[in-house]
Parts: structure tokens; sequence; C-alpha cells
């Protein structure tokens, strides 16, 4: 490990301490903490820089007037309604996914074209249920969802079906779930195994397909 | 309903009008909300007035979320806007009064840190006499445990700069530590 190298590991330790880092840098920083003392002294004072903030931050307590019926009663002098504000993101996702008919046949076709390939490589065969709109996957067939790890998610529905296909494909994910009243999918990310911070690089890899995912959530 | 799902269906029902939504997402995030406005404004009435301008602005531009970070995120951007505000607005009062000393960031005082022999409580003096732009980064990340990319995005830095100053932020503490007679033996 050379200085450059030792010292991004160096940047990286407080997201180690608190999960927040993706596989791949969490397994970097793991290698050299396991050959570094000096980082690994650094990951102790890390600890301790933790606790105290947080400590710190606990010690500020709001007064009871920061209250919800304060707030209301300023709202009600509000002129704006933000329903007002024209082509909202929502209403464009409501009028994409939940539009009349057109939906469920758009993703009907894109769960008969798409065999995806779970994590683990268990194989799910997306079914369309074109009465509902609905998907099942084989585990809802059975009643039973597999263990995994999931996040919740809206597609663009502007996007190709096999470009979102082929999206999905390459990163191993599947669509498990959805469209729901909401227009969200639950998508498979990888098995119940998958860390927090492998789960936040996958999201963070979803968001990246701005053409193709318009949002991207955890699911806990 | 997730938490994640709860956020983003109160974000919809908040674009839609819903006033009862923005209740809900003020109950859910008010105290992290007034905690990260009090750290930067170091005022409990600035800090209340500005939370509910948070929650105020939160309402307004519902119809903006563009669902690109979690709206926690996308919350504690409008909150970080507001106390930035507040202090450019309480400066320009004070300067007006001559009274500029009164928005200096908390003394730090090696000599009185020194007089205390609770390690933890000195370290955390020290913490809370960070410049405020290293501060709200330590904040973000340590007690409001955001990844590089969200912090990223609430602190209006590239990545990058995230990860300097929180290093940068670190070397700082343990110089001022040494001053209060604590050698942390970094760096």
């Amino acid at each position: 490990m050379n200085d450059t190298e030792r010292h991004e590991i160096e940047m990286l330790l407080p997201w180690h301490a608190t999960g927040k880092l993706s596989a791949e840098e969490k397994r970097r920083v793991d290698v050299a903490l396991a050959r570094d003392a000096g980082l690994r002294r650094q990951s102790e004072l890390i600890g301790q820089e933790l606790a105290q903030t947080v400590t710190s931050n606990e010690a500020l307590m709001p007064p009871r007037s920061l209250d919800a019926d304060k707030l209301m009663a300023m709202l009600a002098r509000e002129s704006k309604s933000p329903a007002a504000v024209a082509s909202s993101w929502f209403a464009r996702l409501k009028d994409t996914f939940n539009g009349p008919a057109r939906v469920p046949l758009r993703w009907a076709t894109v769960a008969a074209a798409l065999l995806l390939v779970v994590q683990g490589g268990a194989v799910a065969i997306l079914v369309a249920q074109r009465e509902t709109g609905r998907y099942q996957t084989a585990g809802d067939l059975n009643g039973t969802q597999a263990p995994g790890t999931y996040v919740l998610a809206r597609l663009n529905d502007a996007a190709s079906i096999a470009d979102i296909g082929k999206a999905l494909q390459q990163r191993s994910i599947s669509i498990v779930d959805g469209p729901k009243a909401d227009g969200f999918y639950t998508l498979r990310v990888g098995g119940a195994e998958m860390s927090i911070a492998e789960r936040d690089a996958k999201i963070s890899d979803l968001r990246s397909l701005t053409g193709l995912v318009v949002f991207v959530a955890p699911l806990k | 309903m997730t938490e994640s799902a709860q956020d983003l269906a109160l974000m919809e029902r908040l674009a839609a009008g819903d006033h009862q939504a923005l209740k809900v997402l003020f109950m859910r995030y008010r105290l992290q909300v007034f905690r990260f406005v009090g750290r930067i404004v170091r005022n409990d009435a600035v800090a209340e007035e500005q939370t509910n301008e948070v929650f105020l602005d939160v309402w307004r531009n519902a119809g903006t979320f563009q669902g690109q970070s979690s709206p926690c995120t996308w919350i504690l951007a409008i909150a970080r806007n507001k106390a930035y505000g507040a202090i450019r607005r309480r400066r320009e009062e004070s300067l007006d009064e001559d009274e500029g000393q009164e928005l200096a960031d908390e003394g730090f005082d090696p000599e009185g840190l020194a007089m205390i022999s609770d390690k933890a409580l000195i370290l955390r003096r020290c913490i809370d006499a960070l410049p405020l732009e290293q501060r709200m980064i330590v904040d973000l990340v340590y007690y409001h445990e955001l990844p590089v990319a969200e912090v990223s995005a609430v602190a209006c830095i590239p990545e990058g700069t995230v990860k300097t100053r929180l290093f940068n932020a670190r070397k700082r503490l343990s110089t001022m530590l040494l001053e209060a007679g604590v050698d942390r033996e970094w760096p």
C-alpha cells in the first residue's frame, strides 16, 4: 500500500465506522485495517469522535413550543398550495403509471419479455396478471417471498423495455412486485446477506440510470 | 409499509396539498432538523423558527421533489439553506449594531479545557468548537449517518471535498486536543 492508497483509506474510515461504504470500499478498508496498526488506531479515535458527536447532538432538545399545532397554524396562513405547482413530478408519475389500461398492458409486456436472474443463481419468472396489472414471482405463487434485499423503485415508463431489461439483468436485479397502487415496484437487488453498504451501492448505481429509473429507496 | 415507502407516500400527499401529511412529516423529522439547524445557528429560538420555516418550505416545494435523494436528505438540504440564511441575516444585523463578536464560533479555550479531567468531555468541547463548515460535515457523517453522496447533496460540495473536509476536521481536532493537554498520537 503506497502513501496515496493509504490516504484514500484514511479518508474512508469515518464511513467505515458508520457502515456507509460500498462493498468494494469496505473490503479495501478491511484489508488495510488488518495490515496497518496506524489505521486501526485512527479507527479507534473515530469511534470516540462518533460517540461524542452523538452525545453533543442529543444534548440539543427542541423547546415545547416547536409543535405541530403551531406549524399547522402557520400553514393555514399559506396562500400557495403545492398542488398548484404545474406538472409536479408526482402528477406526471401518476399519469405515467396509473393511467387507465395503458400501464398494465405495457408492463405486462415487460414482464412477459423479461427472464431475470436473481442474485445467487435462482431464476425468477415474472408472471403478468393482465387483469390486475400486477406481477407475481414464482415465490409469490407459492405464497412466500424469497429471502433477499429489496428496494422500492419507480421506473421510467418512457424508457424502452429492452433498455430496462438489459440494465436490470446486467445487475442481477429482478422486479418481484408491482406496480402497486402508488406506482412503486419492489426490486430484489441481492441476497439476505447483503450489507447495508452493498445495498446502498446498488441504490446509487440504480440512481445513476437516470433515463430508466425515476426513483429508488431502500426497503427496511 | 416501510419507513422509506411511508416517507415517499407522505411526499406525494404533500404535493397533492394534504396538510396532515406535513404534520406527520414534521413529527417524524422535527428533532433531526432542529438539531441540525441548532448546531449551525447556535441559538434555540432561531433554530425553532428556522425549523418551522424548513417544513413550510417542504410544503411549498413538495411538487418539485424529484426523488433523486431520500426525503430526509432533501429536507436536510433545505434545513442547511435556511440555517445559513439565518446566519447571514444575523451577521448583517449584528454588523449594523457593531456586535459581530456575537456570531463568532463557540470559543475554544485550551487552558480551560486543560482543567477538565474527563477526556470525553474535552473531545466533545473540541468538536463543538470546530469551524462551522467542518462541524456540519462531522454532524452529517457521525450523527445523521449519511453516506458520502448524501452529505455532498446536503452540504452542496463535491464528494471529494466532503472526504477532505472531514479528514481535515479530524486533524484539527487532534491539534486542539493537544493544546488542551490530550495527545491522541495522531497524525
